[in-house]
């Protein structure tokens, strides 16, 4: 039997993910990066939608197999850790893992219907929790590399720092889209296994700030952060697949964007 | 397509001077594809001999209509000659094959499944207007390809011009209505899938069967006609193009906004759509050879020589006229 996805609105937007971030996604679905090991509680690899599409190349088409999968992660611990013994077990809805995520950091999120809106929340608030580890120079440097990977290199025409970043977020699509990606890395300096999320180049820049918290087998509670209420199993799992769908989102965004200028 | 490469012919590239590949480039000069008739200031300007279109140029330019990709081997060493030679040969392979006769039937049976839909007189009969549209092209495709003598077919030709033309702003007309009921009321999945598909097929076909329109006035006699209405169809045709990318796109951004539906036809039409905003065969259909000489599949340094030589042969006439 194949995971059932619940319909949800707000990972429909995985619908329009290239094959290559639908990959990502079900990975961070399916494995635990630090030991490359299956997780136990997975059933992504077994579902056939999800086989078949893999066989093929290309996951586009199974897009509502890896939300099922990412549905299911959502909600309580424990209900996930005996969810395989539940058959037909649906899982809870992309907007209350997000809401569950951001009540458990203790952020403050005004409520809204934009998803997109909840999303930059939380990454403003995931960016601020490392206020203390980052100077503006630092933020700049490592935004500058985001852009630099994306080639909007343009968006970042002067230094920036905490306040300004959080205002631009929410108003320019183009921050908002870096945002996403320099989050794991930042975020990383608190919770290491963000890090697999990141590019190199980044953690590049991020490494000499965080000391040894990115050194593979430190222990993270060590760093004293809200973020290390994210240890436990299924924010190990949740918090990387939010920020992957709040990164697709963004990807899908900017290319609709790119679409209207050329139409 | 059922139709081999040797029942076709196109215009032997050797009869392409200099003079007249610079009256294609500039737009003074019209040719009958099928022909092999030039016209200039709408008189007849020149018979160019007819050859027939070696395999590998059908190929080619089955590979451009089937796919919307150039096969590289097109870039011969004569390359503005090869260019107005594919452009050629996809205007044959468009008005004397079955490509056109297939995509019709295609929509033929799309219009048969949305009129199931409409329950509205008048929509209905929108529907019936579209059917008679393609409909009039195909026939226009069989007098073109028909073997009556040319003023038979010149006769026939000018008695359908206005029409097709009707049909024409009709069905794009049309069109633009249904973007608009799909922007503003989308109904279910079935519906939405369907229109999208009628949309999608209809612009698909357009620039092929003003092709045929074209080819028709310029049987009629007409090459300043053929020019009139392509200058004021390919721009329409572009901007119900860009209308339906538009809409296209504020779709998958309410999709990606949480705030859409549908995401399985968005993401199955995606790929389609995407060869249908860049369709190269368009660019050729709408614009002919200015299309090939604008575009990449033409070196643009060789393209430059080739304007200089033109224009060397052009003092040069005028020296020998003068002295």
């Amino acid at each position: 039997m194949g995971l059932k996805f619940r319909e949800d609105k707000d990972l429909s937007v995985l619908a329009l993910a290239s094959h290559g971030d639908l990959e990502r996604l079900a990975r961070v679905l399916t494995h635990d990066e630090s030991d490359g090991e299956k997780r136990r509680a997975q059933e992504l690899l077994d579902d056939p939608a999800f086989k078949k599409a893999q066989e093929s190349g290309d996951l586009t088409g199974a897009w509502q197999s890896i939300a099922a999968e990412m549905q299911a992660y959502g909600g309580d611990t424990i209900v996930n850790a005996v969810r395989s013994l539940v058959k037909g077990h649906t899982g809870v809805v992309y907007r209350e893992i997000l809401a569950d995520i951001c009540s458990h950091l203790k952020l403050k999120i005004q409520p809204t219907d934009n998803i997109k809106g909840l999303e930059d929340q939380l990454l403003i608030e995931l960016i601020r929790s490392q206020k203390d580890k980052f100077t503006a120079e630092d933020l700049t440097r490592i935004l500058g590399e985001a852009a630099k990977g994306v080639g909007l290199k343009e968006s970042l025409a002067q230094d920036i720092d905490f306040d300004a970043l959080a205002l631009r977020i929410a108003t320019d699509a183009r921050m908002s889209y870096l945002a996403s990606l320099v989050v794991p890395a930042i975020a990383s300096a608190a919770l290491p296994f963000l890090a697999r999320l990141s590019v190199p180049a980044l953690l590049a820049v991020v490494a000499p700030r965080v000391g040894g918290a990115l050194v593979p087998g430190l222990n993270v509670v060590a760093v004293a952060s809200t973020l290390t209420l994210l240890t436990s199993p299924a924010y190990r799992v949740t918090l990387p697949a939010v920020l992957e769908v709040i990164r697709i989102r963004r990807v899908v965004l900017m290319a609709t964007i790119d679409a209207e200028s050329a139409a | 397509m059922t139709v081999s490469a040797n029942t076709l012919f196109k215009v032997d590239p050797t009869d392409l001077t200099a003079e007249i590949l610079a009256g294609f480039e500039s737009g003074e000069m019209e040719l009958l594809s099928n022909s092999g008739v030039v016209y200039k200031n709408g008189r007849i300007f020149k018979h160019l001999g007819l050859i027939p279109v070696d395999p590998s140029e059908f190929a080619s330019a089955e590979q451009l209509l089937q796919v919307g990709q150039q096969v590289k081997a097109a870039q011969a060493a004569a390359l503005t000659a090869t260019a107005v030679s594919t452009v050629v040969v996809v205007a044959v392979v468009v008005a004397a094959t079955a490509y056109l006769a297939i995509k019709i039937n295609k929509i033929q049976s799309t219009v048969d499944a949305l009129s199931e839909q409409v329950d509205l007189l008048d929509q209905q009969d929108v529907l019936k207007q579209v059917s008679e549209y393609f409909g009039a092209v195909k026939s226009a495709q069989e007098l073109l390809n028909s073997r009556a003598p040319q003023e038979q077919i010149a006769r026939l030709a000018l008695a359908r011009i206005d029409r097709l033309a009707e049909l024409r702003q009709q069905t794009l007309a049309y069109v633009r209505g249904l973007l608009l009921l799909m922007a503003t009321n989308p109904q279910g999945k079935e519906p939405y899938t369907r229109r999208l598909r009628f949309v999608s097929d209809i612009l698909d076909l357009v620039p092929a069967a003003l092709a045929v329109e074209r080819e028709l006035c310029l049987v009629a006699g007409m090459p300043e006609l053929a020019q009139g209405r392509h200058d004021q169809a390919a721009p329409q045709f572009r901007s119900e193009l860009a209308s339906f990318r538009a809409w296209h796109v504020a779709e998958c951004r309410k999709l990606a906004l949480g705030d859409g539906g549908f995401p399985d036809v968005l993401a199955q039409s995606r790929k389609s759509l995407e060869s249908l905003w860049e369709s190269p065969v368009h660019a050729i259909l709408l614009d002919g050879v200015k299309a090939m000489v604008r575009s990449k599949f033409v070196n643009t340094r060789e393209h430059a020589e080739l304007r200089e030589s033109s224009a060397g042969n052009t003092a040069q006439r005028e020296n020998d006229r003068t002295s």
